[in-house]
């Protein structure tokens, strides 16, 4: 029982979830690139002239992406300049082989690739961290460096905008996340087809309208070349149980997906006002964006390069006071900007990225920040945000004070490459104490060109 | 589960058909993509509902709810019928026919 | 997407706690019977207080209910509109007379069997009488209604087929036979109701439009008798389902309106939501302790399977994350109660209400729904591709989600020709 396109004469080869039509592949192709080209230029997502990011992992989503970018660029004359960004999380027997996808996508599309590895960033591969932490958090680690990741790599290559694979399916997948994690913040952004506009190196989606079910088609039947294996180390249970509850909502009504987006999209804009919202600031270590005093980043990395990798995982609170940062708490919410800094013995925060000594020296401090074992609420700490970063400076200058143990770092000043880029300097040979004056000048440079957004949708 | 495959039998009425899986769901058929093979000969004719089934206990290595749920494919797995979306071609009731080719997408891994 | 494991997944999430040893009242140290949402752990006495307490404090806090205002109770039988009766009714006996609650309260009942297949009169009959029972004891005056009622029209609402009994007078079972069968057979209105749930492609769609008709019925026998507030028997359980049902459903713009305590929409008549602060476990405790009475009445959904609709499928989505997850309902819960409807008062002079929901209209907003209008810019892309008729083009003031719903009416007309519909 034949169908026949419903645009053409042609046999019709697939049913579209979006619509319930069905198209043959010529005419499914067209309407395919039609819909992402209108995306583009109906959120106006580029400017003639700016290099674009592609965010590339070797998966099906990004190498359609790679593809069509190639390809609407020329049909559409976007005047951009492309490139392709890796993001190598050092995962052997997965990574490994899906950057081999990304390399052939290179050389099948001929754009310039460039790979940034945890390790040159971090100090670490994904399968170290997984040997130190096992593997009930490893996707916490790897998902709060990625997207750090890609940011760095990104102002590495000096581009304008970053574009990420992220479909219609994956959007509707984080509003029910979302929504399942209380996370009004997130929900909020998570619809977003631009994110982190304001001084950052803005993310756009082009798929965000885009259903899987089209993407993995047109891949099939373009033949393009994708790497399809389930990472190693991701056994990510509860994300599992959204998903699949995802799809038998498709199996029950086939546009569930842009309902959930224009759900999504119609919660962000009706969040109460009297709702306390984290304030967006900046770490106060590496000046990548942060609702919290340091960002996640270098909690984690700090935890690992201390030996205590569940440092990150778990209550905030807990690891600020385990950092030695928990008094700044107690006494901002009242003092505001006035307050003194917190352990002046525990002055790492100076190096830009790198999380480097041993701050064991202020956990006798910890007697004087227990006093707010209830400020567990992000948006107590938000508060003293501003303040916050205007007191780094007052941090970097105690840094000779810092009994800065260098035993403790593990692999060198952990993210030399993303301060070449910022600094202009090379100083994959300075130790963990790097020098104060640099570490100034990274911090500004941080501050004032990016303040680079919470992508995790 | 594990039974060996069955060994190739002519008979009337059974039906030669290439299955494929692809986009990780190989990794439930051993990582093997492509299995050329010979359904017996069976009193109804054979659809892609009992194709599930024979499947399930002939060719499935591990984790058969990872590939089948119910009576049909765990939603996010594509079926193809020749290259046709299964939703084309009757889904569970489309009866096989000589060398058809019938390709299992996943579309739950990566991206 | 690159992988799952984005952020924060497990560290949010409480797991669920090796099996519990015997533990103790937290407020009096005798043995617990319970564990309650807040993982305190209660004795009956010290649970029955804290229950108590919570119900009549949300109350106070919201200043919704005054003081001698007339309230109708929405009972369905159900575990949670039995507690609320019960909760109402000794609210207003016990205590000084300075903190007892002073309203005025009635009971409705809304008989929806009509709709229900293979539900016969008997069966209808009977579940009535039990309903009708137990909403006499409560010695409130009792309003009887048939869903059906929706589909006649207003002129005649002042002959609603209610039944006004005083207090101690319940219905008689000859009142209640006489109405079911006057009703049920050879009835247009029951038919009309019937053919238009046949007509429906979708159990979600059924469930959907019985969810509207069912808040209209409500409003309607409240302002014919003067009520001023509806008080219906939501729980947090069943809210946060229907919180993740409505997005699952496009609702999201409606679903502050839909899940949160006060529900403005219809004006003059406010539906109010008390027992939301209460998970299913803890009224059925209430219910327990109390020796309350509820009835068991089948509806759509009785014993289909899990997937037959978006509100089932939720259903069993939240309740199995919930075993696993216990701090699932209350996080979605809560995260229902951060939302309002956008800003009401700033939107434009022409600003609309959706013709059957009757939620501020959420579609054709510049910029911000880009969602819908894709979708439908596109249809009109590949037309003949038989795009979904997404309702819109039939009644371009229907929200979102209700454009589905009707969507998948089929027959438009069987929708339009019920008049009270979209009134």
């Amino acid at each position: 029982m034949p169908v026949s396109c419903g645009l053409c004469e042609k046999r019709a080869m697939l049913k579209r979830p979006k619509t319930g039509g069905a198209l043959c592949k010529e005419c499914f192709y067209n309407v395919f690139e039609a819909e992402v080209h209108q995306t583009i230029t109906s959120a106006s997502l580029f400017k003639r002239g700016e290099t674009v990011a592609i965010a590339a992992s070797g998966g099906k989503d990004s190498t359609v992406l790679a593809h069509l970018m190639k390809l609407l660029n020329e049909r559409h004359d976007y005047g951009l300049t492309l490139f392709l960004l890796s993001v190598d999380e050092g995962i052997t027997g997965y990574r490994d082989d899906s950057l081999e996808t990304v390399k052939r996508n290179q050389q099948q599309y001929e754009l310039p690739l460039k790979v940034v590895s945890y390790k040159e960033l971090y100090g670490w591969t994904m399968d170290e961290i997984v040997r130190q932490i096992g593997l009930k958090n490893n996707c916490t680690f790897c998902g709060v460096f990625r997207r750090q990741a890609l940011d760095r790599g990104a102002m590495m290559l000096g581009v304008d905008k970053i574009v990420t694979g992220h479909n219609a399916d994956d959007v509707a997948e984080t509003v029910i996340m979302n929504v399942l994690r209380g996370d009004i913040a997130r929900l909020q952004r998570c619809t977003a087809i631009v994110t982190g506009t304001e001084g950052a190196i803005p993310r756009c989606k082009p798929f965000k309208y885009t259903y899987e079910k089209e993407i993995v088609m047109y891949a099939y039947f373009k033949k393009l070349d994708y790497f399809s294996t389930e990472c190693i180390y991701s056994p990510n249970a509860y994300r599992g149980h959204a998903r699949t509850y995802l799809k038998d909502l498709e199996s029950i009504r086939s546009t569930s997906i842009i309902d959930i987006i224009h759900s999504g999209e119609c919660m962000s804009v009706s969040v109460k006002k009297d709702v306390k919202m984290p304030t967006q600031g900046t770490c106060a270590r590496c000046g990548y964006i942060s609702s919290n005093e340091l960002c996640k980043a270098c909690v984690l990395l700090e935890g690992l390069n201390k030996g205590l990798p569940k440092l990150g995982i778990g209550k905030p609170h807990k690891a600020r006071l385990a950092l030695g940062l928990t008094n700044t708490t107690g006494t901002t919410s009242t003092s505001g900007s006035q307050r003194k800094e917190g352990c002046q013995s525990c002055s790492c925060r100076r190096h830009p990225y790198a999380v480097v000594n041993d701050t064991s020296g202020c956990k006798k401090d910890d007697g004087h920040s227990k006093d707010d074992p209830t400020a567990t609420d992000s948006s107590i700490k938000q508060e003293e945000l501003g303040s916050n970063f205007s007191t780094v400076g007052a941090v970097g200058d105690s840094a000779a004070a810092c009994g800065c143990n260098s035993e403790v770092q593990k692999g060198p000043c952990a993210s030399t490459v993303g301060v070449k880029a910022l600094c202009g300097k090379d100083d994959r040979n300075t130790p963990c104490a790097c020098k104060r004056g640099e570490a100034q000048t990274n911090k500004k440079a941080l501050g004032n060109s990016r303040a680079v957004p919470d992508l995790d949708f | 589960m594990l039974s060996k495959s069955k060994v190739t039998v002519s008979m009337a009425n059974s039906v030669n058909i290439c299955l494929e899986f692809s986009g990780g769901a190989e990794l439930l058929f051993d990582m093997v993509k492509k299995h050329d093979v010979s359904l017996p000969g069976n009193s109804q004719p054979w659809t892609i509902k009992s194709l599930l089934v024979w499947i399930k206990e002939n060719l499935l290595k591990e984790r058969p709810e990872l590939f089948v749920q119910g009576d049909t494919v765990r939603p996010g797995i594509l079926v193809l019928i020749n290259d046709v979306d299964w939703e084309l071609m009757g889904e569970l009731e489309y009866q096989l026919e000589e060398n058809d080719r019938i390709v299992f997408i996943s579309t739950l891994h990566g991206g | 997407m690159e992988c799952g494991g984005q952020l924060d997944d497990m560290e949010t999430l409480p797991q669920r706690p090796p099996a519990a040893k015997k533990k103790n009242c937290v407020r009096c140290g005798k043995d617990a019977v319970l564990v309650v949402q807040t993982s305190a752990a209660f004795c009956r006495e010290c649970f029955l207080n804290y229950f108590t307490h919570k119900f009549r404090s949300g109350l106070g806090k919201s200043r919704v209910v005054q003081p001698g205002e007339k309230v109708l109770l929405a009972f369905s039988g159900g575990p949670s509109s039995a507690a609320l009766l019960h909760l109402v009714k000794r609210g207003m006996e016990e205590g000084t007379q300075k903190k007892r609650l002073r309203i005025e309260p009635g009971v409705v009942f809304i008989d929806e069997g009509s709709i229900i297949q293979g539900f016969d009169v008997d069966q209808r009959q009977r579940s009535v009488q039990t309903i009708s029972k137990i909403a006499g004891e409560s010695g409130f005056p009792v309003h009887h209604v048939m869903l059906e009622d929706i589909t006649t029209v207003q002129a005649t609402e002042a002959d609603l087929p209610v039944s006004n009994c005083a207090g101690t007078s319940p219905a008689t079972t000859e009142d209640v036979e006489r109405q079911v069968k006057s009703l049920s057979t050879d009835d247009t209105s029951a038919d009309r109701l019937k053919r238009l749930f046949e007509e429906a492609k979708s159990l979600t769609a059924k469930e959907d439009l019985l969810q509207i008709l069912r808040s209209k019925l409500l409003v309607r026998v409240a302002r014919t008798h003067g009520y001023t507030k509806v008080m219906v028997g939501d729980s947090g359980t069943r809210l946060s389902v229907r919180i993740m049902a409505d997005i699952a459903q496009g609702r999201g713009a409606a679903l502050p309106l839909n899940t949160g305590f006060a529900d403005d929409r219809h004006g003059d008549v406010v539906i109010v939501r008390p027992m939301r602060d209460f998970i299913a476990k803890e009224i059925s405790m209430y219910n327990t302790i109390c020796q309350v009475e509820s009835a068991f009445l089948p509806t759509l959904t009785t014993r289909v399977a899990e997937k037959a609709s978006i509100g089932h499928l939720t259903e069993a989505f939240i309740s199995g994350l919930q075993v696993n997850f216990p701090s699932t309902v209350s996080t979605v819960f809560r995260t229902g109660a951060k939302l309002c409807v956008s800003d009401t008062e700033n939107r434009p002079e022409g600003y609309k209400r959706c013709a059957m929901c009757k939620a501020p209209l959420d579609t054709g907003q510049q910029g911000l729904l880009q969602s819908s209008v894709y979708k439908t810019s596109l249809a009109a892309d590949d037309e003949s591709d038989g795009g979904v008729v997404t309702g819109q083009d039939l009644c371009p003031s229907l929200c979102h989600g209700c454009s589905l719903t009707v969507a998948d009416f089929g027959d438009f007309s069987t929708l339009s020709d019920s008049d009270q519909l979209f009134t």
